[in-house]
Parts: structure tokens; sequence; C-alpha cells
């Protein structure tokens, strides 16, 4: 009697505790992350740190879209003096422009070879994105950023001053 | 004594499942066997066989070739102007879209 007694109080303690720890675990799930300063970059949690690097390294690949376009589009701007030469037409114009794009274009490989380095060495995180170190991930950040700004931004007017050359001679040759 | 027992109960259990059992001649379906014509070898050889003849290409009529040539022709400017008009889009899109922000 004495056994089943002491059973029970067992049992009936552990299903306290069950239901104690069901309505207390979600609560201790959704504890914020507590955000901390990172230099330059502000506040920001762990968390908030990598989604950055994350977009920033989605912004990258963005832009080896953009090189890889710029490529083909220089290619078939090509193909396009070498017909309009065969027809005859000036085409000076065009190989102006054509040249300054490559320029362009070369000047942004140039300007994220740093990015390269900084996303192929991942410094302050692991090989999964993980914060490892805050300043030295905040501060990847903003190098990182500031190759990748100055890349979209030769990449921008490269491509819309050449879309201009490329509009003007357009606008030229087919009003005659 | 008890083991005996044991044993015996084990032997008409197993009679009893194996009674149960479905009791079909054929328990899984089999392909029927292969139907081999011994003896029917190849008699003719390669050379007494007479090669059938390639027919001769069809020589299009005024018709068809008017139906193929009513098919509009790609210009080869035009298909350059719209290729680079395609990338000129394609390119302005994403760099218009890039968040240039240092905190997204």
């Amino acid at each position: 009697m004495n056994k089943m007694r002491i059973l029970s109080v067992f049992v009936i303690v552990l299903c306290v505790a069950a239901i104690s720890f069901s309505a207390v675990s979600p609560a201790l799930a959704n504890t914020p992350e507590p955000a901390r300063p990172v230099p330059g970059l502000g506040k920001m949690t762990d968390t908030e740190i990598r989604n950055t690097w994350l977009k920033k390294r989605a912004w990258y690949d963005d832009q080896t879209t953009v090189i890889r376009d710029a490529y083909r589009t220089a290619d078939t701007f090509q193909s396009l003096i070498d017909f309009q030469a065969k027809r005859g037409r000036d085409v000076y114009a065009l190989e102006v422009a054509l040249s300054n794009f490559y320029g362009a274009i070369r000047d942004a490989e140039q300007a994220r070879v740093n990015a390269n380095v900084i996303f192929t060495s991942n410094p302050g995180f692991n090989g999964f994105y993980t914060v490892l170190d805050r300043n030295l991930a905040g501060q990847s950040i903003i190098d990182v950023h500031d190759s990748l700004k100055s890349v979209h931004f030769i990449l921008f007017f490269g491509v819309r001053d050449f879309r201009t050359a490329y509009g003007a001679w357009r606008d030229r040759v087919f009003r005659k | 004594m008890k083991n005996l027992f044991l044993v015996l109960f084990l032997l008409f259990f197993g009679a009893f499942l194996t009674a149960c059992q479905e009791n079909s001649g054929t328990p899984y379906p089999t392909l029927p066997g292969p139907n081999v014509r011994v003896g029917i070898l190849p008699t003719a050889t390669a050379s007494e066989i007479p090669e059938e003849e390639t027919p001769a290409p069809v020589t299009p009529t005024a018709a068809v070739q008017a139906e193929v040539q009513a098919w509009p022709t790609l210009d080869e400017e035009e298909y350059l102007v719209n290729q680079l008009d395609a990338l000129f889009n394609k390119m302005e899109r994403m760099l218009n879209s890039a968040d240039t922000r240092l905190k997204p």
C-alpha cells in the first residue's frame, strides 16, 4: 500500500512537471536574441549579421550574372558592328562605345577582386556562415559592401553610357 | 511432460496455420515459358537478301515551296538589335533591383 502511494505521488509530480515545462518551453524559445553593437553597423544580433552577410553574397552572385551578360552584350555588339561595317555604315561611334564598355567591365572585374578575396576567406564566419567573431564579421560586411557598391556603380554607369551611345547611333542611322 | 505438451501444441498450431494458408497452385503469377522454336535457323545469307531501295528525295512542288517561303525570315540585323535590347533590359533590371544599402 505504501509503495502504491509513493508511486502515485511520483506520477503526479511527473505530470505536473511535464505540464509546466510544456507551458514554459515555447516562451523560452521565443526569447529574442539580444542585439549588441557592432562597430560601424550599429546594434545587430548574430542572426542579422548572418542574414546581412548572405544578402551581400547574393548581391555578389547577381553582379557575376550582370558581368556575364555584359560580355555577351559586347560580343553581340561586335557582331552588329561587323554587320553594319559590311553594309558600309559608319560604325566609329559604335566602336568607341564598345571600347568604353569593355573598359567598364574591366574596371568592375578589378573592383570586385577584393570582394572575392573576402568571400573566399569568410573572416568572422565559419564555413556555414555562422558568426564566430562579431567585430570581424561586421568589418567583413563593411569591406564587402564597399567593394560591391563600387562594382555596382561602375556597371551601372557603364551600361547606361553604352546604351545611350547605342541609342544615339540607332536614332541617327535608322531615321535616315 | 510439460515440454512434450508444448511441442505438440506448437506442431498443431503450425499445422493449423498451414491449413489456413491460401491453397492456390501458383502463389506468384509468372510469365509463361519461352516459346523457343528450336531448329529453325536462318538459311539465307546477307548477300541473297534483296536490299530495300532507298526512295529518292521528293522534289518540293511549287505549292509547298511557296508555303515554306511564306514563313517570316529572320533578319540578321533585327535579330542582333532585339538580342541587344533584351540584354540591356536584363542588365538594367538587375542593376536597378540591387539593394545598395549597408544594412538591407
